[in-house]
């Protein structure tokens, strides 16, 4: 019933966001396309399963697969961005990709590829008005995904921090030079984006209640479509773009069949691409157009 | 014919975003006179060999070539129709040797795919290396060949691309500050190879601040001030011209 | 030789032609990430020809790589619209949508596969891949490699000393996605069955990683990047489950000394200077 796939797309669509966002903050502020974040995604979701299963309280488990998302992250900025800056735009791609062997392999050693059930306290809180059923861990995420974007927005427009930050998305070189700490913001920056990252991983594991090696992939790429969908750099546009895409992705299913999935969503992004790469609500300033 | 002139402005205006940086802009420069184009900074000196080489379009205005209208030429044709030029921040390819460098200089003249397709970084007796070298050897590069451009020093980097522009085959060679940020012997050097290259009929267009050398190196100057010109003829008349003389020490001096 | 050592060797040879597919947009300054789609257009193109026309195996993944060049140029054309992070991501979406294609494409097996029945040995490829080797090789040596530089380092100058830009860049693109397609082709009749699941963003992301681990900048790069790639993990052996990990350690440690690769040109000139010097002292005291 289409309502009901609706609804599961925006939730769906609410992970995609904050992986969005991930990718944003460091295109849009570094020129860096990091590919360490579906390593970061994936260990923050293991840990949370690893944690709830470990019999730690819910609240720390949660609490505990963030931080360890969050450092994770802070550890790839010391061996990539760091070294690479003055290279080419692709370069420190290379080193983040190693990041991702590495996490993934690391849980592949310790638990194996299988798939692990994550046993939530949440699974069976639902409302449900009239025939629709809404899980209400699943609307949290959603309602925290938007409320998290409003903040960093703030964050990147209001604080000394912000206005910092946007000084390097427009020349780190220049920003430098006029005494901006590049070098310790720049950590600043992974550590947010690990924190957006890592709590889409939790959220996917209390929501869809598995969690393996590589479970980063996939909603990595869906990610990052919804990024330039919605407009590289631009926060808002991750949330409209990685919605667009959970819905895109459900009524596919619902009109065609799953495997038409990649095609039309993927199909979406080389249009967007093609004849408005700036995404929907257009590339925000943050962007630089420097190759 | 020698009175026609090889490159002519007619009424160029170009505007960027509203801001008029050239305005009806007209002149000629005759074959084989040495022309510099002066003014302050910001005048548009450089903004007219973008023009010129079409690195941008012109808003209106006309721009011809040995008589040839090339106003709507793409900028990737200009240098077989005759114009050549160097550039005000040294635009070498860093990640190729000295010889490279020159022999990417003879594109213009490369047409057929036999010399497109024939290894010339394989082997060295082609006529293309042997010019490329004569000419090398002629600037007093030959030793440098082989090395890679980022290492060389600035002055020899300069000299590299003028001899990359002369390789094009073009008529004009429009110079974009050359003898900017060189010493007092390199700056010789530069006027005594730029001689021998006008009298082998190249024309030269520079564009410089240095006036010592314009006065030295050229018969004929054009004096541009925001975007218009304000005087044109020979150095010494130029540097009577009180239009000149105001624009560059301000109005209370004229 | 034993069947392991063939086993490696074929991966080898295979990974160095994908190698040169990713090799040449890069040199042109184009980082695709769809080269899978194209790889997998030659596989199943070549086995379709060959399948259902009879046509000899190595002519159907020749013409499976020229399929696969021409599909190129035409997607260049809306693809080279786009610059930098932007083109990476459109060869992305490009590929997906072709690995769909490949899932949907009931004709040729769809997501169960599609067998090939003509079979191409370790020997046939090896030829194959010296021939993709010695043809990069010889165009880096042209002006085409010398003007490719030309446009990598500054698409402006290129443009302005007549060089076209855009064909060269379209070129660049459509010439690896011809070796991509070609590699593939050998691969779906060696192993001589086509897997659509193979063609993934995985797998073009970690031919991307070999060849930038390589090095761009030399013709060589490409091709210690793929041995490297393709050996350690093997050398790697004996730490059965901690090899991949060591594996992206090492990765990660040796782009921090070389963000431009194991191999630069510098390094390969120098080189190159010391021979030659060596040389005129023998000759000179000969």
């Amino acid at each position: 019933m289409l309502e009901q796939q609706l609804i599961n797309g925006l939730m769906l669509g609410g992970i995609y966001v904050l992986v969005a966002v991930a990718f944003t903050l460091t295109i849009g502020i570094l020129n860096f396309l990091n590919f360490s974040i579906p390593g970061i995604f994936m260990l923050s979701g293991v840990f949370t399963w690893f944690l709830l299963k470990s019999g730690v309280h819910w609240a720390l488990a949660l609490a505990g697969a963030i931080a360890i998302g969050a450092a994770a992250s802070f550890v790839v900025e010391r061996f990539t961005y760091r070294w690479m800056r003055s290279s080419d735009h692709y370069v420190p791609l290379v080193s983040s990709m190693g990041f991702l062997i590495l996490f993934e392999n690391l849980v592949l050693v310790q638990w194996g590829s299988d798939l692990q059930r994550v046993v939530t306290p949440f699974a069976d809180l639902n409302i449900r008005p009239g025939s629709l059923v809404i899980s209400i861990p699943q609307l949290v995420s959603l309602v925290l995904a938007v409320c998290l974007v409003a903040g960093l927005q703030q964050l990147l427009q209001r604080t000394q921090m912000g206005r910092a930050l946007r000084a390097i998305a427009e020349n780190a070189t220049t920003a430098e030079i006029l005494g901006i700490g590049v070098v310790s913001l720049v950590p600043a920056v992974f550590v947010i984006g690990g924190l957006f990252a890592a709590l889409g991983g939790m959220l996917f594991a209390l929501n869809y209640q598995q969690v393996h090696p590589f479970m980063g992939e996939e909603v990595a790429l869906k990610g990052i479509s919804a990024m330039v969908i919605g407009g590289m750099g631009n926060v808002w546009g991750s949330v409209l773009g990685g919605l667009l895409i959970g819905i895109v992705e459900v009524l596919s299913i619902h009109f065609l069949n799953a495997d038409f999935v990649d095609f039309t969503v993927y199909g979406l992004l080389l249009l967007i691409l093609f004849f408005k790469p700036t995404g929907l609500l257009g590339a925000s300033k943050i962007v630089r157009e420097k190759f | 014919m020698a009175d026609q002139p090889i490159l002519s402005l007619d009424c160029v205006s170009k505007s960027f975003g509203g801001l008029n940086v050239i305005k009806n802009l007209s002149f000629d420069v005759r074959c084989g006179q040495r022309t510099a184009l002066i003014g302050p900074n910001g005048a548009g000196k450089s903004t007219v060999f973008n023009l010129i080489s079409g690195v941008f379009p012109v808003n209106s205005g006309r721009i011809s070539v040995n008589g040839n209208d090339i106003t709507n030429v793409p900028s990737r044709k200009r240098m077989k129709l005759g114009v050549s030029r160097s550039f005000q921040n040294i635009r070498l390819v860093q990640h190729l040797s000295v010889l490279e460098n020159v022999l990417v200089g003879q594109t213009p003249r490369v047409t057929s795919l036999g010399d497109i397709l024939y290894p010339i970084r394989m082997t060295s007796g082609s006529h293309w290396q042997c010019e490329a070298m004569e000419v090398l050897e002629r600037a007093g590069l030959a030793a440098f060949a082989r090395d890679h451009v980022g290492n060389l020093p600035y002055g020899v980097q300069k000299q590299i691309e003028i001899a990359r522009a002369l390789l094009g085959g073009a008529d004009i060679l429009l110079l974009d500050e050359p003898a900017a940020g060189l010493n007092p012997q390199e700056t010789e050097d530069l006027s005594t190879r730029l001689h021998q290259i006008a009298d082998s009929g190249t024309t030269i267009v520079v564009v410089e601040h240095d006036m010592q050398f314009v006065g030295a190196f050229c018969e004929y100057v054009v004096v541009l001030n925001f975007g218009e010109m304000i005087a044109e003829g020979t150095p010494q008349e130029v540097r009577r011209d009180p239009h000149v003389i105001e624009a560059y020490l301000g109005s209370d001096v004229a | 030789m034993s069947g392991y050592v063939e086993g490696i060797l074929v991966i080898l040879l295979l990974n160095v032609i994908f190698a040169y597919a990713v090799y040449w947009p890069l040199a042109a300054g184009q980082l695709n990430l769809g080269v899978a789609g194209f790889v997998g257009i030659g596989a199943y193109v070549s086995a379709y020809a060959s399948n259902e026309f009879g046509i000899p195996p190595y002519i159907a993944c020749v013409g499976a790589g020229f399929v696969a060049f021409a599909l190129a140029l035409v997607i260049a054309v809306p693809v080279l619209r786009t610059k930098g992070i932007y083109l990476a991501l459109a060869t992305f979406a490009f590929g997906q949508v072709l690995q769909s294609l490949f899932l949907n494409l009931e004709i040729v097996g769809g997501a169960a596969g599609y067998p090939v029945i003509s079979y191409i040995g370790v020997g046939g490829i090896a030829v194959c891949t010296a021939a993709v080797f010695l043809i990069t090789a010889f165009l880096d040596r042209t002006r085409f490699g010398l003007n490719m530089v030309a446009v990598h380092d500054d698409e402006a100058v290129s443009d302005l000393f007549g060089i076209n830009v855009r064909a060269y860049q379209a070129l660049a693109f459509a010439l690896g996605a011809g070796f991509a397609g070609f590699g593939g082709a050998l691969y779906g009749h060696h192993f001589s069955y086509i897997e659509p699941q193979n063609y993934s963003i995985l797998f073009s992301i970690s031919i991307v990683l070999f060849v930038l681990l390589g090095g761009t900048q030399t013709v060589v790069g490409p091709l210690v990047g793929a041995a490297f790639f393709t050996l350690l993990p093997e050398v790697l052996r004996g730490s059965e489950e901690w090899r991949y990990a060591i594996f992206a350690v090492c990765i990660i440690v040796i782009m921090i000394p070389r963000p431009q690769g194991l191999i630069t040109s510098d390094q390969l000139s120098a080189l190159r200077q010391f021979l030659v010097r060596d040389r005129l002292r023998e000759e000179r005291h000969g």
